[in-house]
């Protein structure tokens, strides 16, 4: 189980979910695997394209993507993130409520590169974040084979 | 009505041959009418006939008198010529009457005495033109001659007025038959007309009554179709409510766990961080509060399963039943290695299935049957595949359609058989969680994946003895 006690520098990480204590789990979390970053968050679809448009000198390494989001869902950010030339290259991490089979498939045919269930214990939601985190850049970036999408962490 | 119809036209028939004797009956009975009355009129003329036959041979009997009593007076060569002439002419003329008395049997009797007197008045011609070449006629010889020939006389009178009596009973039934048939036949060509009216109208009739049916036929299919469209468009409605129903189910069912995840995060956070600050009847009320949250979201869980289970995403296809049970044995290793549990496998391997909702049928199957085996028993279950025609399930249609029977046999606690139809139904639980966990959709979702499969289940069992689930799929 690999930890960030050895991460050399600030990550920059983009968070887009609408839901407060989502994120604020999500900040204690990070903050308990000793995870030193820089995240930015956005409220809503939105949002997370006009912080994208700013960050355009200084691009996130990785994006959290809720799904059910106000004025603009996950579906629609991930389309357009994935059309885009200056940006379509980030990875982007589903961080939703959903295990539909249904929306894994589609998510992943719309070129997400992992999907990640929000945990319903602490422990578990530190687990999933380091390892997620854990990964190398270009391990990130890479397409995942459909059985591997699923982050899964016992 | 097909059947209707084959009635309509044979009664059709029936009346058009019926009519048809009936006029092959009239032409018949006309026809003897009218030979019946030529006969009659030929009768008539055959009275005159024999008349005149009866006068021409007194006739020639009287010439052939005249004839040999010249010859003996005079010796002239001349009138015994026509002695014999008019002899053989009267051979003729006794032919003649005779063919043409020949039906009446009085007279042929009067005839044959007709012939004799006839006979004996020549044979005394003869014998007297024999006597007159050696001597003189005597007068008594001359009286003698005439007696017969007075005899002759009367005979023939007699016969002349036993035609006259014949010809007037047959004048007067020629007159019957020539008053009669006319009317006869004015009466069959009557009776004629009239059978062609009657089947005229029978067959009026017969068609007014189809074209009614007819009619009614077309009002009954115009009926139909309207029916047809209204419940057509009910369906529709109905299809689209169930889509919205399952969509707000799923919906519901996914935002329901939004905050229950939150709940339980939040609770374990508590758990984690408040540690020693917590006190032991806190830290109690906190973990009985995430059993409940875990519970909760279970049963979301499987409601969402079983609100997905929806047969319109995939087809069925020829699969492999043991390969789908060895997925459910590695998908249930950590059960199977508890309790050390054994599934068999025994008939036909082809079963034709939803694959993924199959597997799902089967791993709720036997994931039951091994939690509902006592601690201290070895779960044995057993899946049996077999064909068997459709007449052979109960409450199916009486067709020879082949169905997969797939039967999942286990030795574990079993349960009342009052159950085996509530069984099925969602939340339906025979057992205190205390007892047994789960949340009483499992069964539920077999039974809608049957029924995606348009097949049928069947649960058997008796407490303590194990339970069968029996499953007819049409393969």
């Amino acid at each position: 189980m690999p930890t960030f006690n050895a991460m050399p520098q600030k990550r920059n990480i983009l968070l887009s979910d609408d839901d407060n204590d989502d994120c604020s789990l999500f900040l204690e979390a990070l903050e308990e695997v000793k995870c030193d970053a820089d995240v930015t968050i956005a409220r809503d679809g939105v949002t997370l394209m006009q912080a994208l448009d700013a960050s355009a000198d200084e691009k996130p390494e990785v994006i959290f993507l809720d799904l059910n989001m106000p004025r603009k869902n996950g579906f629609e950010c991930l389309h357009e993130i994935r059309k885009s030339l200056v940006f379509g290259q980030i990875p982007i991490v589903i961080y939703t409520t959903s295990n539909s089979s249904d929306i894994i498939e589609k998510v992943y045919e719309e070129g997400a590169n992992l999907y990640m269930t929000k945990p319903s214990s602490f422990s578990l939601l530190k687990k999933t974040l380091a390892y997620v985190l854990s990964l190398a850049p270009e391990e990130l970036n890479r397409k995942p084979s459909r059985e591997r999408f699923v982050v899964t962490v016992a | 009505m097909r059947n209707m119809g084959n009635i309509r036209i044979n009664r059709i028939r029936v009346i058009f041959i019926s009519s048809a004797i009936l006029l092959l009956l009239l032409s018949v009975l006309s026809y003897w009418r009218i030979s019946a009355l030529h006969k009659t009129s030929e009768m008539v003329n055959h009275t005159t006939q024999v008349k005149l036959d009866l006068e021409n041979i007194y006739t020639s009997v009287s010439e052939a008198d005249s004839g040999h009593r010249g010859f003996i007076l005079t010796k002239d060569s001349v009138y015994i010529d026509r002695f014999d002439r008019t002899l053989a002419k009267l051979d003729v003329q006794m032919d003649s009457l005779s063919a043409h008395i020949h039906d009446n049997y009085s007279q042929r009797a009067n005839v044959v005495k007709l012939r004799e007197i006839v006979d004996r008045r020549i044979d005394y011609m003869h014998y007297l033109l024999k006597q007159s070449e050696t001597k003189k006629i005597e007068i008594p010889q001359w009286l003698e001659a005439r007696k017969i020939m007075g005899e002759l006389r009367a005979h023939v009178s007699h016969m002349s007025t036993e035609e006259d009596m014949l010809s007037k009973l047959r004048r007067r039934s020629l007159d019957e038959e020539m008053l009669i048939t006319p009317l006869f036949t004015v009466f069959l060509t009557v009776a004629a007309l009239l059978v062609l009216i009657a089947s005229y109208f029978m067959v009026n009739r017969e068609l007014n009554t189809s074209n009614l049916l007819r009619d009614d036929l077309e009002e009954s299919q115009s009926q139909l179709t309207e029916r047809n469209a209204t419940l057509e468009q009910r369906n529709k409605s109905l299809d689209k409510m169930n889509k919205e129903l399952e969509s707000f189910t799923y919906i519901s069912s996914h935002d329901l766990q939004e905050p229950l995840r939150k709940m339980q995060t939040f609770i374990s956070r508590i758990l984690d961080k408040d540690q020693e600050t917590l006190s032991d009847t806190g830290k109690n009320y906190l973990k009985r509060t995430q059993d409940a949250a875990s519970r909760l979201q279970n049963l979301i869980q499987d409601l969402l399963a079983y609100s997905r289970v929806n047969k319109e995403i995939f087809p069925s296809k020829n699969e492999d039943l043991y390969l789908l049970v060895n997925e459910v044995r590695d998908e249930l290793v950590d059960e199977i290695n508890a309790k050390d549990a054994k599934i068999e496998v025994k008939g036909n391997k082809e079963i034709k299935i939803i694959s993924s909702q199959f597997r799902q049928l089967l791993l709720n199957l036997v994931s039951n049957a091994i939690k509902f085996t006592p601690a201290d028993v070895k779960p044995h279950i057993v899946i049996e595949n077999q064909m068997v025609p459709e007449s052979e399930i109960p409450g199916g249609h009486q067709t020879q359609k082949s169905f997969s029977k797939i039967t999942v046999a286990d030795n574990g606690i079993g349960f009342d058989p009052a159950y085996k139809e509530r069984i099925f139904e969602v939340f339906q639980r025979l057992h205190t969680r205390e007892e047994y966990s789960g949340t009483g959709i499992g069964l539920a979702i077999v039974k809608k994946i049957v029924e995606n499969h348009e097949g049928y289940v069947f649960a058997d069992g008796t407490e303590g003895k194990g339970a069968t689930f029996t499953i007819y799929i049409p393969s």
